[in-house]
This record gives C-alpha cells, sequence and structure tokens, in this order.
C-alpha cells in the first residue's frame, strides 16, 4: 500500500477508512459523531488536509457523523461518504 | 517558609508532566485548529464560558503546539503560583506563617487536585483558582488594611472575577458571592466610591455569561448536549441541597484527612466523624471567635457556597435524573480543585483561634504544621497514590497517526515534524 502511494505523484488524493478511536482515546461519554475517529487526530497535524503534496480524505460509513451539524469546518473537509472516494488517482488504505 | 508547601506540592503532582491527553482534550484541540479563532474563543462547552481559557489555551498551543509535556508543565506552575498565593492568603488573615505554610501545603498537596491538575480540559479551573487568590491576597494583605482600598483597585479585582468567570463554570460562583466576601474581609471598603464594583460584578456575570452564549449560537448551532443542559439544570432543581451538602462534606473529608483517607471510601464513619468535628468546631469559632477571624470565616464560608452551588446546580441532574447516589457523584475529583481553596483556609482560621486562646499559641500552631506534615507523609507513603497518565491514549494516537502518514506520506522531514508534535515515534 505504501508503495502504491509513494508511486502517486503529487496532488494524489488519498483516502483512508476513518475507523472508530479506542476507549483509551475517547472516554466513556465522547461518540464518533463529536470525535469522528482518525480524521479527528489527523486535523491536528495536518489541518489543510494534506500531506506530503496529497490530499488525505476519510472514508466515514456512519451517515449520522458526517451530518453532524456542529462540525468543526476544518475537520467537516476530511470527511467523506464512501460513494464518493472514487475516480483516477485515487489511492486507498486501511 | 513558603518553600515548604512549594516542596511538597512539587513532589506530589510532578508526575502530571508525563500526562497524555484525554477524551475532551482531544475535542478543544480539534476544534482549535479546526475552526476559526472567533469561533473557538466564543465556543461554550457543557454549560461553561470558556473564553479566557480557550485564549491561555490558544497562546500555549502557539508556543507549544500538540506535545503535551509543555501543556502539563504550564498546569504545574500555574498550581505552584497558586500554592504560593494561598500562603501569603493564609498567612495574612492569621498572621501566622506557620498557619500559610499548613494551608497551603495540605492545599496544594491534595489528592483532590488530581482530577483537575491531570486533564488538560480542566485547566480553566487552575487559572480561575488563580485569579480568585491573586485577588484574595491583595484584598487580604495586611498592610493595606489601614484604610480602605481605592475604587481602582475594586474595579481591578473585580474585573479579575469577571475574568475567572470566564475561565471556568464555577468561576462564576467567585464573582457571584465577590460582593458578600469583599465587604466582610474588607468591610472599610463599604465606601461610595469603592462599594460600586462589586456590586455591579454579579450582575454583570449574568448578563456576561448569558450574553456571549446568545452570541455564539446566533452564529452556531446549538448542540443538543447544551440545550439538554439548561432544561436538565431546571428539572432537577430539587435535587441541589442534597448534592450541595455532599459536595461541601467530601470536601472537607478530604481536605482535612488528605492521604490518610484511603480512595473510595467516602461516605465511612471517619469522614462523617471529621464533617461533624470540622462543623462543631468551625460553628464554634464563629459565635465566640474574634472579630478579625469570624470575619473571614464568614466569607470563606461563602465563597465556599457559592463555588460549590454552581456544581451543585450543573450536577443535581445526575442525582435527580439519572439516579446516581450523590455521595459518589461528589468523589469526582474534578470538581474540588477551587473549591477546596476556602475548606482550608477556615481550618486554618479554627485553628489559629484555637492558638489565640492558649497561653502558648505560637507552640498550638507549631504543633498544628507539625502533626499535619507527619500525618500527610505518612499518608502519601502508604497512599499509593498514582496519577493516570493516559500512556494508553497515547499509545492509541501514535498508531492512528503511523496509519495515515505510513499511507499517505514518503517524506522523512514531515514524517519526523508530526513525529515531534505528537510525542511518538513514526516509522
Amino acid at each position: 500500500m505504501r508503495a502504491d502511494v509513494i508511486a502517486q505523484p503529487p496532488g494524489t488524493t488519498v483516502y483512508l477508512e476513518n475507523g472508530v478511536l479506542p476507549f483509551t482515546v475517547t472516554g466513556p461519554m465522547i461518540n464518533q459523531e463529536l470525535l469522528p475517529g482518525r480524521a479527528a487526530l489527523f486535523v491536528l497535524v495536518a489541518p489543510s488536509g494534506v500531506l506530503d503534496g496529497r490530499s488525505v480524505r476519510f472514508i466515514e460509513p456512519d451517515p449520522k457523523v458526517l451530518a453532524y451539524d456542529d462540525r468543526a469546518p476544518k475537520l467537516r473537509a476530511l470527511l467523506v461518504p464512501r460513494e464518493a472516494a472514487t475516480g483516477p488517482g485515487v489511492v486507498h488504505g486501511r | 517558609l513558603v518553600l515548604v508547601p512549594l516542596a511538597f506540592s512539587a513532589w506530589v503532582y510532578l508526575p502530571i508532566t508525563h500526562v497524555y491527553f484525554w477524551a475532551d482534550d482531544f475535542i478543544n484541540l480539534t476544534d482549535l485548529v479546526a475552526r476559526d479563532r472567533l469561533d473557538f474563543l466564543l465556543r461554550p462547552d457543557g454549560g461553561h464560558n470558556l473564553v479566557v481559557w480557550r485564549a491561555v489555551c490558544l497562546i500555549a498551543y502557539t508556543l507549544f503546539g500538540f506535545r503535551a509535556e509543555p501543556h502539563y508543565w504550564l498546569i504545574l506552575a500555574t498550581h505552584l503560583l497558586n500554592v504560593a498565593l494561598l500562603f501569603v492568603v493564609v498567612r495574612s488573615l492569621t498572621g501566622s506563617a506557620l498557619l500559610g505554610c499548613l494551608g497551603a501545603t495540605l492545599w496544594g498537596t491534595s489528592p483532590l487536585a488530581a482530577g483537575t491538575l491531570a486533564w488538560y480540559s480542566v485547566y480553566g479551573q487552575v487559572l480561575a483558582a488563580f485569579l480568585l487568590l491573586v485577588v484574595l491576597a491583595q484584598v487580604t494583605h495586611r498592610g493595606a488594611a489601614a484604610g480602605p482600598p481605592s475604587a481602582r483597585a475594586a474595579w481591578g479585582w473585580s474585573g479579575c472575577m469577571l475574568l475567572a468567570s470566564l475561565c471556568f463554570g464555577i468561576g462564576i460562583g467567585m464573582a457571584m458571592v465577590f460582593p458578600v466576601m469583599f465587604f466582610l474581609l474588607r468591610p472599610n471598603a463599604w465606601t461610595r466610591g469603592v462599594r460600586i464594583a462589586p456590586l455591579v460584578l454579579p450582575l454583570v456575570t449574568v448578563a456576561l455569561y448569558i450574553g456571549l452564549r446568545r452570541l455564539y449560537f446566533s452564529m452556531a448551532p446549538m448542540t443538543l448536549v447544551e440545550a439538554l443542559q439548561f432544561w436538565f439544570m431546571r428539572a432537577s432543581l430539587g435535587g441541589v441541597p442534597r448534592v450541595l451538602a455532599e459536595l461541601l462534606g467530601f470536601s472537607v473529608a478530604t481536605s482535612v484527612r488528605s492521604f490518610a483517607m484511603a480512595p473510595g471510601t467516602y461516605p465511612d464513619v471517619a469522614s462523617m466523624a471529621t464533617v461533624a468535628g470540622f462543623a462543631v468546631a468551625g460553628a464554634l469559632a464563629l459565635v465566640h471567635g474574634e472579630p478579625d477571624l469570624r470575619r473571614a470565616m464568614f466569607a470563606m464560608l461563602v465563597l465556599a457556597l457559592g463555588m460549590y452551588a454552581v456544581i451543585a446546580v450543573a450536577r443535581a441532574s445526575f442525582y435527580v435524573i439519572f439516579h446516581l447516589d450523590p455521595a459518589a457523584l461528589v468523589t469526582w475529583t474534578r470538581y474540588h480543585y477551587a473549591g477546596t481553596i476556602p475548606i482550608v483556609v477556615l481550618l486554618c482560621l479554627v485553628a489559629e483561634q484555637a492558638a489565640r486562646l492558649s497561653h502558648r499559641a505560637a507552640a498550638v500552631r507549631a504543633f498544628a504544621l507539625a502533626a499535619a506534615t507527619v500525618v500527610g507523609v505518612v499518608g502519601f507513603a502508604r497512599s499509593g497514590f498514582a496519577i493516570e497518565d493516559q500512556q494508553a491514549a497515547r499509545m492509541s494516537v501514535a498508531t492512528a497517526w503511523r496509519r495515515c502518514v505510513r499511507t499517505s506520506s514518503r517524506s522523512r522531514p514531515e514524517r519526523q515534524s508530526i513525529s515531534r508534535t505528537a510525542s511518538c515515534r513514526l516509522p
């Protein structure tokens, strides 16, 4: 997978499964809507959503999480539904 | 003598510098980087207006980035500053550096502080306590007690209390009772020019609280949690006295017994005996004590009630609606950082009153300090006290980042930069 990514030219969009953060990170009161998976951590180090010249987006399968209306704008931009992760030059990762 | 409480407090709480972020910390940090500045600053959370705390976070994030350690060093430094300020306050109120040392040590090392100091999201309470102690240190300053304070000073102190209300919810309680506390501590301040600022402070605090929330929610949607917060509060007012009584009981029992009290034992017989003893001694000192100490005791009582009433109003729903045992609810230590300040000061004032009744006042004060130090050190050594450092969260975050970066970045400098930012090693 890494080789696939490296083979892509800068400007490629990389789609990663968003996943769910473990209880050790979220504690008992925070759910996926409030802290949506790996995207919530990724935005801390790359708020622009661009890493090493490649756009990174996170595939979030839950429509409720995608539709959450109090989402921070830069974090919202990182989350996409699965059907959006298609097209030429797209690299998927887990 | 101030070095004694500072050394003990640093000894107990130095481990917080290894704590990692957890839970709400990630939401706050995500908001910090992913929202625009004004949105982040004005954003209320869980019923708190956090403008000042968020401004401090913003500055700290600009300086330290996402590495946890410097943020926790900042929290420790603020706590130690608070310990030194409490020493000054107790020394001013009692006239005794020994009792100042006792109060500051008891509070600075209290196991109750762990729940606040070891969680970045609650740093606002440490800041609110700092502002309160700055004001108390000046209001109680002995040299200034000869004449009334200037109107300018009164406006400054009231302004500090207003800022405290924007650090954390408990600051609202401080600001609401500040006029009563102020005129008890400085009766000579009841002059025409001076009294205006303290008297308008509660009104301004409420207006600012409501105004800032309305302003924010005119720009952004109100979350379900924020909307429910006030509905729950209104529906649970009947449970406030019970929760308030339990909060005060636990605060007294744990402040006095400190490390001699095993965690999870409240409300045991020893705790109840401690609370009863504290109440009787306090009542006797309030009725028969010397005027300056009585006024100070009333002021601390009002301050404790003000701060804990805010928590009781906010948390009574856990008891009334969710049927949580109030005696268990109040043992969440993060509720008690600022609230235990007046409790410890009260204890020192009672000790000072006892000392003044004796022919050997200095010996009584020295004995109180020595006994508390021995009990505290032995209790700490036997307690197995440990701070939750959230290393599991650090590992989970490192794993999540490793996956993102491995898949999307081949640049070694970029990986190293993220690794440094995240305080973790990436491949």
